[in-house]
């Protein structure tokens, strides 16, 4: 090893030591500024990314377990907004959060707003694609979720409490075990999260999984024969959801 | 337009008021890991931008003092966001922060030994290659005394202008902040560099911290800049003339108007220059 290398090796082991060893104060004082800096960068750009987790929990308990997660999950990635993917998967197994089952689930909600937020542009679906199609053609289109579009799956009140937060509604909210999951889309005006409904969610993974729309609503007329198939898609095209068609419905001629 | 003199960094709060500002040579600098992304309002923020107005483009994560070169991956996201915003000038750190595969959000400190200068020369070579731009090399803020080093900071940067064609961007913050913290005279020190070398120069504000019985001056960003550290910056142009200069402000952000006339002391400072070349601007 190079004597450069050397030295990265040992300021990089000072840097994330639990504590510093003792060292002359000068030496022990640089190195405090240098460590204080880089676990306020993790800190910060954590609480930028999980900006929901940092509103429910508040400042000291974010700190306390955002310190923790970085000194386990040491930054890879010099792009602040990417830092920090398994922060949902560590407040899961973080005991402390035990008893706030849907905080979790907010985070994973956190990291798909933001997956959202930056991913590539390309138009959206307009509804009038579908203007002309026969109810075969209609069947047979396969359709492709946009860059922007995310599925989180969520279980105890994970999108209310979120839209709750996001929406800084102070009225009470009730949380249940609800099943409600989250699809996330981004319109022009911004970034915007809908619950979904158990079907629906069913309904639009099998889109993802490149279901043509025939066989996706299948799977949910065969849950709930209800399913209002026209309405949802309306919905969902309206929202932004979709990004292409492929191949290109043909209209009747 | 007219020449670039002084410039803000650019912050997203202060969007609109960046965008429709009119005061003549107005520039903006952005930190290009934040625009590392495939898409979305911040990237739909900088075409708006660099449509209006020039843009520098400061990276802070490719680690070129580091023994290891400089990740590729990395080196072409930061070639994407020089060229999506036509960067009039693209600069770096004589730093390290990335080490196996870990990455600190903070600008390292290390011996500066012949090794570390080849190394680093090494490193330049390559970021330049790809970019094919030329890279201004930042001056940081130091807290660690070192006593391994074989280079002056000074003569260090100087080689490595003449070694790889790179250009220097001063920080006289951070000349400030590391004359008082390892020792050194601030003003010998910017007499020491090449001044034709000199593409930028940023200023900003500075903390006191204490730790213990040491006081250590901080470059957060975060504060108004101090009249000391305008005295440098007065001193470095009355020998080199007119740059490209930044307010550096990161951390407790002000409204956009206090940052305008932050601005205004330099370019008042500029604009009464004798030089008949008030601003050079390296290009490419």
């Amino acid at each position: 090893m190079s004597t450069q290398a050397e030295f990265q090796s040992e300021f990089t082991n000072y840097l994330l030591a639990e504590r510093l060893p003792i060292m002359p104060p000068r030496m022990q004082a640089a190195m405090t500024v240098y460590r204080n800096t880089v676990m306020r960068g993790w800190i910060d750009a954590l609480a930028a990314n999980y900006p929901t987790i940092l509103k429910l929990v508040g400042n000291e308990w974010f700190e306390a377990a955002a310190s923790e997660f970085c000194r386990r999950h040491h930054s890879n990635t010099p792009v602040l907004a990417e830092l920090g993917a398994s922060f949902p998967s560590f407040i899961a197994e973080f005991p402390p959060a035990f008893d706030l089952p849907y905080l979790s689930e907010v985070a994973n909600i956190d990291r798909n707003w933001m997956k959202s937020n930056f991913a590539a542009d390309t138009a959206s679906l307009p509804v009038s694609i579908f203007q002309g199609l026969s109810g075969d053609q209609l069947m047979s289109t396969r359709l492709q979720l946009h860059p922007a579009t995310r599925l989180v799956a969520c279980k105890h009140s994970a999108v209310s409490i979120w839209l709750h937060n996001f929406h800084n509604n102070v009225d009470e909210l009730t949380i249940d075990d609800s099943d409600q999951d989250a699809l996330i889309t981004r319109l022009p005006e911004g970034i915007v999260v809908t619950p979904l409904c158990m079907i629906e969610f069913r309904f639009l993974t099998e889109i993802q999984n490149s279901k043509a729309l025939g066989e996706a609503a299948v799977t949910a007329l065969g849950i709930n024969p209800e399913f209002p198939l026209a309405a949802t898609l309306a919905k969902l095209i309206n929202l932004g959801c979709f990004a292409d068609v492929s191949p290109k419905p043909r209209t009747q001629t | 337009m007219p020449p670039p003199t002084a410039g803000l960094g650019f912050k997203p709060e202060h969007f609109a008021n960046a965008l429709s500002c009119s005061a003549a040579g107005m520039w903006y600098e952005i930190h290009a890991e934040n625009y590392m992304v495939a898409g979305g309002s911040r990237i739909a923020m900088l075409d708006s931008l660099s449509s209006r107005h020039p843009i520098s483009v400061h990276g802070v994560g490719l680690s070129l003092a580091g023994s290891e070169e400089p990740d590729q991956v990395h080196l072409q996201k930061l070639k994407q966001v020089v060229e999506r915003s036509d960067a009039f000038l693209v600069s770096e750190h004589l730093a390290w922060n990335r080490w196996q595969g870990g990455h600190f959000p903070d600008l390292l400190p290390f011996p500066r030994t012949t090794e570390a200068l080849q190394t680093m020369a090494r490193n330049i070579d390559i970021a330049q290659n790809t970019l094919q731009r030329k890279l201004l090399i930042e001056n940081p803020s130091l807290y660690l005394i070192l006593e391994t080093h074989e280079w002056s900071e000074p003569d260090f940067l100087r080689e490595l202008v003449r070694r790889t064609g790179c250009g220097l961007l001063v920080d006289v913050n951070n000349v400030y902040v590391s004359s008082h913290n390892i020792g050194g005279d601030a003003r010998a020190y910017l007499d020491q560099l090449p001044a034709a070398a000199i593409g930028e120069i940023h200023v900003a504000g500075h903390v006191r911290e204490a730790h213990g019985e040491i006081e250590l001056l901080i470059d957060n960003h975060g504060a108004t800049i101090c009249d000391d550290v305008w005295k440098l910056y007065q001193h470095l142009i009355n020998r080199i003339g007119a740059r490209p200069t930044l307010i550096e402000r990161d951390n407790a952000i002000p409204a956009f108007d206090v940052l305008l006339d932050e601005r205004e002391h330099a370019v008042e400072r500029m604009a009464v220059l004798t030089e008949p070349e008030q601003c050079h601007v390296h290009a490419g």
